[in-house]
């Protein structure tokens, strides 16, 4: 083996304007080794990756290779470090040859096809692969994709690579083999970090185990000494909040049936019922699955098996309903706030009314302006949203208020049923209890509501029942007064 | 399953091959029906008459592929014709001079287009309708709105025959050759169709993809310089609201007709683009043969417009597909 690479990574610290996403991180690495780098999310992992791919830099530490500092202020830099990012989705030029993915960035003058392809495939058969570098790129299955991203980091001398999750689209198959492309990697000297969700994947393949919490290490040992219920308190840490003594409220009637969902490989054949008058979470690991069920449901997805039926209280009982009209009886808080939440540039009221415009009709032709206004205010008032008035722009709200207009516009719609997809995410502590909150009255008033979080402390708060979802199929259901930690970590992992 | 594959190549191949199966039906059409239209004399006139918009058409593919448009092509070409006849009949400038002086325009309209893509940030669309008009104006202003008659030389020039073949069907061809070997085997070349599949991937990567942006407008308004100086050869007249006149759009539709993507990314000058023009050409050579109404060639063309878009939407409904089964 030629010279051995280390990677020093001393007090690294970075905050983001209101969070310190990297508290005083220190990790050494050595070629040769695999590294596991786990977490929940947010505790820190991408931005540890981001920082050594050069997407931004530290705020605060240094970086040595071999000893030497290092200032990684681009990608490009990265690359010159010998630093590769092999990414979840990889990041390709689909119409061109694998061999021209390989070394595009390298070209200059004439091309050589022939030099190009053997470039290529020496790398390819580096990784043991036999894939024919003069393959369109949008050709191959994603497995093979990601080999190629791989080729591209060992092409431009790549010694240290990030994994980042790059399991999450993968059939088991293709896990095995990017597994073993990555032993064969480390045999040869490399220095490998490997970011995943799932424990198995990580006990299976590292050597070293680094569990990151809130921005800290709080983990870094032999995988192999390391018990599975060590790593699992300490992800989540601390003891879990006491749950409001709320009484088990019953249910009887069901109102939304979902029968045997499946939308490409998630969901995976998903069945539930969800009950008049119940909160149902769905919780699982990012990847799981979780917004592609809501998707599916609600009609944005193709859904390829499956049927849903709703109660819509007219006596006839369940009656299955197409996906495309799910939206007339439902209401949806995307998880993606700025993207398809809300329409930013429109003022609140506007915004407030406009999934329901049917219903604010003055005659046939044209829109009552003064009852959008009038409801809009009167909603306002109850959700409390802080806003100088109905017509100021949603943009300039705070996100707990955006959040907050979004819930609104749902509730003056009055649907059957609620899908909220991590409903505060990224809001104020005080909004996020305002907004837990109105999600239990909009239960105790009849509704239904489909929550989708990843914070545990939220589902127990305002669920009844949790489903558990793993790599799109539902694995578990608890009860309100059986949702804690541990259990749902070890049925979802 | 091998039913399977089998069934999806069937059609892939038919969407891949749709324009050479439907030229051909063209020809096999006008053919019978009109004794001309195999005639050598036709096809060398119908080569020459394309000549110019093969040349817009292969600047366009370039733009195109990094996923951006160029509606001021049209207008270059007419400016830069403008130009070269006139500093031919004003300032006695030999006609090898003032084609140098042609393309130099043409290019220099194509640095001020992607300035404003590339610096300002103005969207392609805009920044080279805006280009349109302007340039427009100003080929008006500098003829004085009149047509102006060619100098004899281009008339030697036009009348020049190689092997039977005017030099503009050479003209065209070697620069369609030249382009589409600087696309496919040079590192210009491949990051041209980098930039145009995925440009942020491009830059993480460290291509500049400002500067091949730019060198692409600059290319497309060169080529646009001499396309227009073209034109002006095959009327024999420069026509300042005539030269170059719906030149881009037709180009566009050449482009997507060889499979040019819209989106970017993919795409080629020969065969695609070439069989592009050829088509649109035989088409309109038909039309004539037959004697068809002059009124119905605008309705013609914007069939075959449609016609580009529907075998671009299904190919771009294929490819998508085909990711989503991955």
């Amino acid at each position: 083996m030629a010279e051995q690479i280390t990677l020093e990574i001393k007090n690294i610290s970075k905050s983001f304007p209101g969070v310190r996403a990297l508290d005083h991180v220190s990790i050494e690495a050595r070629g040769g080794e695999i590294i596991g780098l786990i977490g929940v999310n947010g505790a820190g992992k991408s931005t540890l990756m981001n920082i050594l791919g050069g997407v931004f830099p530290q705020t605060e530490g240094e970086i040595r290779i071999n000893g030497q500092e290092i200032q990684i202020k681009s990608p490009q830099d990265a690359e010159k470090y010998g630093i590769g990012f092999i990414h979840q989705e990889p990041v390709m030029f689909q119409y061109m040859t694998v061999a021209e993915n390989i070394s595009v960035s390298r070209l200059h003058g004439k091309v050589n096809y022939k030099e190009l392809n053997a470039a290529a495939r020496k790398h390819l058969e580096q990784m043991n692969c036999d894939i024919d570098p003069r393959k369109r790129v949008a050709d191959l299955p994603i497995g093979e994709r990601q080999m190629v991203e791989i080729a591209r980091a060992l092409s431009s001398g790549g010694k240290i690579l990030l994994f980042d999750e790059p399991t999450a689209s993968f059939t088991d198959k293709e896990k095995q083999r990017l597994f073993e492309v990555i032993r064969e990697l480390k045999k040869a000297g490399s220095c490998i970090f490997f970011i995943s969700h799932f424990l198995d994947e990580v006990e299976e393949l590292t050597d070293r185990t680094i569990v990151l919490r809130d921005g800290k290490v709080v983990i870094n040992g032999k995988t192999a000494d390391i018990s599975r219920k060590d790593i699992l308190r300490n992800m989540i840490g601390g003891e879990m909040a006491k749950v409001d003594n709320e009484e088990e409220r019953k249910f009887e009637k069901v109102l939304m049936r979902v029968d045997n969902l499946t939308a490409g490989d998630k969901p995976d054949h998903v069945s539930f019922d969800l009950y008049e008058g119940e909160v149902l979470g769905i919780w699982g690991l990012m990847g799981a699955g979780r917004t592609e069920i809501l998707r599916a449901l609600y009609g944005l997805d193709k859904a390829d098996e499956g049927t849903v039926s709703l109660d819509l209280g007219d006596g006839r009982g369940l009656q299955a309903i197409p996906f495309a009209r799910m939206s007339e009886y439902c209401g949806y808080v995307t998880e993606a706030r700025h993207d398809d939440g809300c329409l930013l540039p429109w003022s609140v009221w506007e915004n407030m009314s406009a999934p329901n415009l049917k219903n604010y009709k003055r005659n046939r032709l044209f829109l009552d302006f003064n009852r959008q206004k009038e409801e809009s205010r009167v909603y306002c008032k109850r959700l409390n949203v802080k806003t100088p008035s109905v017509f100021t722009k949603v943009s300039t709200l705070s996100g707990g208020n955006q959040q907050k207009v979004i819930m609104a516009k749902w509730l003056m719609k009055k649907p059957k049923v609620f899908f909220i997809d991590e409903p505060t995410r990224g809001v104020d502590v005080g909004a996020k209890a305002e907004i837990q909150r109105m999600v239990r009255e909009l239960a105790a008033q009849g509704s239904s509501c489909l929550v989708v979080s990843s914070e545990i402390e939220e589902l127990s708060a305002v669920c009844d029942r949790v489903v558990i979802l793993n790599r799109g199929r539902l694995t578990g259901e608890l009860l309100k007064k059986e949702i804690d930690k541990d259990t749902l970590m070890h049925l979802c992992v | 399953m091998k039913l399977k594959t089998k069934q999806i190549s069937v059609k892939d191949f038919l969407i891949k091959y749709a324009l050479f199966i439907l030229i051909i039906a063209l020809w096999i059409v006008y053919g019978i029906n009109s004794p001309h239209f195999f005639t050598i004399k036709n096809l060398r006139s119908l080569l020459t008459n394309a000549a110019p918009l093969l040349i817009y058409a292969t600047g366009m593919t370039y733009i195109l592929i990094l996923g951006e448009i160029d509606l001021s092509v049209g207008s270059v070409g007419a400016v830069a014709s403008a130009a070269w006849i006139l500093s031919m009949t004003k300032l006695d400038v030999p006609l090898a001079a003032a084609f140098l002086i042609a393309l130099l325009i043409g290019a220099a309209c194509g640095l001020l287009t992607g300035f404003m893509v590339v610096k300002l940030r103005i969207n392609a669309f805009m920044a080279s309708l805006g280009m349109q008009f302007i340039l427009r104006g100003i080929c008006y202003l500098s003829a004085d709105g009149e047509q102006i008659l060619t100098p004899k030389d281009v008339h030697t020039f036009a009348n020049y025959r190689l092997l039977t073949l005017s030099p503009l069907i050479y003209i065209s061809l070697s620069i369609a050759a030249i382009m589409m070997l600087i696309y496919k085997y040079t590192a210009f070349g491949r990051k041209i169709q980098a930039c145009g599949c995925n440009r942020e991937a491009a830059k993480t990567i460290g291509i500049n993809v400002d500067r091949i942006k730019w060198s692409a407008f600059i290319i497309s308004g060169m080529l646009a310089g001499l396309a227009g100086s073209l034109q002006c050869v095959n009327f024999g007249i420069l026509l300042p609201g005539s030269i170059g006149e719906g030149s881009e759009f037709l180009a566009i539709t050449a482009c997507v007709l060889g499979g040019t993507s819209l989106m970017g990314g993919t795409g080629s000058i020969i065969p695609g683009t070439l069989i592009g023009v050829i088509f649109y050409y035989s088409i309109e050579n038909g039309l004539g043969l037959l004697g068809a109404n002059v009124y119905l060639y605008p309705i013609v063309r914007g069939i075959v417009i449609y016609l580009a878009m529907v075998t671009d939407s299904l190919k771009f409904s294929v490819g998508r597909r085909k990711s989503k089964g991955l």
